[in-house]
């Protein structure tokens, strides 16, 4: 295997590891600050990828463009979502609010397969095909632009938690819901809005996905259950976590993918799952308390 | 008082009644045919597909007279939903025994086929497959199981022959050959198959590359293709990933003679040329197809678009063809008797049909004259390329580089 090969690989593995890191964003936040474990994040981003996908072939709107419109809307429904089905089940059992998000995830996926039908579908924009080369390897445009995108979102992500109101209340409320509450912050808005922030994560990734994937109904699936991984390995409610857990997770998919063949790539990532859940359930950045 | 004598002649008189308009009225028979297809869930685009193929003919035979040998009698199609589901699938027929179909049509995947074969079996209710190419369905010695279309096993076989008599006739030099495939039952089968079947051609399968069907790249098997020096890339896999390894090949450059699939999830299909536009140009593939030469495909073709608003897709060809199979037994039959209609069935001799190959059924119910064709996206169409006498133009091998095209 030539050293080109490897690398191509290397780089495939980091550009997608961004995008898995993105997705994972949402998931952890949303568990991070409501303990809650949203099944429904990937058939968001697919509703996310489709709304990308028609603004971009009915209104000739450019994914990454469709944002302006997509991210406020993705943020709404979060919104919306949380303050209508999640704070209901809030205070019922855990398995409730399991069972609460997995048929909202099952409602959206039917409702698609009803609204566009099976068919996957391809979005190509002019870079579609579009390549970097950077030495001895090209790199694919739009996985660039989706990494660079990725990163961009997760440090905006950040520097609203660390330095706003906004964000300090919500890093408040994931700590100690009671204590937050008495002193004045609103919990229930402030759960509202961090489901909205999860939404939009979301929505980023899926309309940067958008240029070099596929759209159909069951395309979240596939793209969150790594993302689950991606959360655990990161540490449950950890962002730098979910930052590290997804480049790794990219990498290590990537470049399995060269040495063992298919679906087998995938058992080095659920086997570090497993071990990880045994033996630092806490995950990799994860606080121990977590 | 009414005297005995007089009830029964009054009763007759009643009966009478009654019973002579309908005589009269001379309303032809109807003949009662069963459908089972997947027209919501997962297979609901490939479903209704079928569904609409016979509908068309079901349309065209009760217009031209229904079935003489039984007095014009007409079809009336009981069409049921299985949901895309094995389970379902197994309900319908028990349904449509109990409403009395004559024979049954469907369920499109070989998945499903499975089990409806096997309940139609029980209930010995005779069974038209439209699709379902698993070789499995046919050798299980059913003998109310037909399928006139090819199976798996011979599509994988047609076409490495017409790719081995193409790179004759052409005088390629191409040799090395990457399989790719999902790593599901699907693809690996096929390719189990090809790599047995390619050596017999002269050419060597240099690497054999595995994905799994929910992939979300593809960009470290296409750096595989492209540092095994590949001149044919084979890919055995479902529409997403075939759509995908498309792209990411012509996203890396990686140039190859040809990209040839077998049955391949994108193959063969308008809808891809419409979702992925020039880049699906020059792609080939061995699939089901109709016979180009034949004087009345231009016209049912365009029937069928005129009617449902799609372009030609095999799935409804076969499901369409597979309800004239059924219409013929019907005729020589000239029984709605389940048994009569399976042994009419099994002495099918039809010729001359939409399909490139004449239809008879061997003692496990499969066509055994059926065949594949060889296919390219030439120009935005879909053109039969091999052999050359159903070919509707020559071949382009090996196809132009990526890099002056996309």
């Amino acid at each position: 295997m030539s050293a080109s090969v490897v690398l191509s690989s290397l780089a495939n593995g980091v550009m997608l590891g961004g995008l898995y890191a993105l997705v994972a964003l949402g998931l952890t936040l949303i568990f991070g600050v409501m303990k809650i474990i949203n099944f429904a994040h990937g058939a968001l981003m697919m509703w996310a990828m489709y709304a990308s996908f028609w603004l971009a072939k009915l209104g000739g709107v450019d994914p990454y463009l469709s944002l302006a419109v997509t991210l406020p809307v993705g943020f709404a429904a979060g919104y919306a979502i949380q303050r209508a089905v999640i704070t209901p089940v809030l205070e019922a059992p855990e398995h409730n609010q399991l069972l609460m998000t997995l048929g909202l995830a099952l409602f959206l996926e039917n409702l698609a397969l009803l609204a566009f039908k099976a068919d996957p579908r391809t979005l190509l924009v002019s870079y579609s095909q579009a390549s970097v080369s950077l030495g001895p390897i090209l790199l694919s445009l739009p996985r660039l632009l989706a990494f660079a995108g990725a990163l961009a979102v997760t440090l905006l992500l950040f520097l609203f938690l660390k330095f706003t109101d906004l964000g300090k209340a919500l890093r408040a409320a994931a700590e100690e819901r009671d204590g937050a509450a008495l002193v004045g912050i609103p919990v229930r808005r402030v759960y509202a809005v961090a489901f909205g922030i999860g939404t939009a994560c979301v929505t980023a990734a899926g309309a940067m996905a958008v240029p070099f994937f596929y759209v159909s109904p069951e395309v979240g699936n596939t793209l969150v259950i790594t993302a689950f991984v991606v959360v655990v390995l990161g540490g449950m409610g950890s962002f730098a976590g979910a930052l590290a857990g997804g480049l790794l997770v990219g990498v290590v998919e990537s470049l399995g993918g060269l040495f063992v063949h298919g679906s087998l790539a995938q058992i080095g990532i659920f086997a570090l799952f497993i071990l990880v859940l045994l033996f630092k359930p806490s995950g990799l950045l994860g606080a121990p308390s977590a | 008082m009414i005297t005995r004598r007089a009830f029964v002649k009054g009763a007759a008189a009643v009966t009478g009644g009654l019973g002579f308009p309908a005589v009269l009225r001379a309303q032809p028979k109807e003949i009662l045919v069963g459908e089972t297809h997947p027209l919501t869930g997962g297979l609901a685009r490939e479903g209704n597909l079928g569904k609409n193929g016979i509908e068309l003919a079901v349309n065209e035979i009760n217009a031209g007279g229904g079935i003489r040998s039984m007095g014009g009698a007409r079809l009336r199609l009981m069409v049921l939903d299985n949901e895309s589901k094995p389970p379902v699938a197994i309900s319908t027929i028990e349904r449509l025994k109990d409403a009395g179909a004559a024979a049954i049509l469907g369920p499109y995947a070989s998945g499903l086929a499975f089990v409806t074969t096997q309940e139609a079996e029980k209930y010995k209710i005779p069974h038209v497959l439209d699709v379902a190419i698993a070789d499995q369905i046919t050798e299980r010695g059913f003998r109310y199981t037909f399928r006139a279309c090819p199976n798996a096993g011979m599509g994988a076989k047609h076409t490495v022959d017409y790719l081995g008599a193409m790179a004759k006739d052409l005088k390629l030099s191409v040799k090395r050959v990457v399989l790719i495939h999902e790593d599901g039952i699907f693809g690996k089968s096929t390719a189990d198959t090809l790599q047995k079947l390619l050596p017999g051609i002269g050419m060597d399968v240099v690497e054999r590359i595995p994905h799994s069907a929910a992939t979300q790249s593809l960009a470290n098997e296409v750096l595989r293709i492209k540092a095994a020096k590949a001149d044919i890339v084979i890919p055995s896999t479902y529409y997403g990933p075939h759509s995908l390894l498309l792209r990411t090949m012509a996203e890396q450059r990686v140039d190859v003679a040809a990209i040839l699939s077998v049955y391949g999830g994108a193959g063969s299909q308008y809808r891809f040329i419409k979702d992925v536009a020039k880049l699906a140009d020059y792609m080939m593939d061995g699939n089901h197809w109709y016979n180009p030469k034949h004087p009345r495909i231009k016209g049912i073709i365009a029937a069928f678009e005129k009617a449902y608003q799609h372009p030609f897709a095999y799935e409804w060809m076969l499901a369409y063809q597979s309800a004239y199979v059924l219409k013929d037994a019907l005729e020589r039959a000239a029984s709605t008797d389940r048994d009569k209609v399976r042994d009419a069935l099994a002495a099918t001799n039809l010729k001359d049909q939409i399909v490139p190959y004449p239809i008879a059924f061997n003692d496990k119910g499969q066509n055994p004259h059926a065949r594949t064709l060889l296919m390219q996206v030439l120009d935005q169409k879909i053109a039969v390329v091999y052999p050359n006498e159903f070919a509707e133009a020559k071949p382009v091998i090996p196809m132009p580089a990526w890099a002056g095209r996309v």
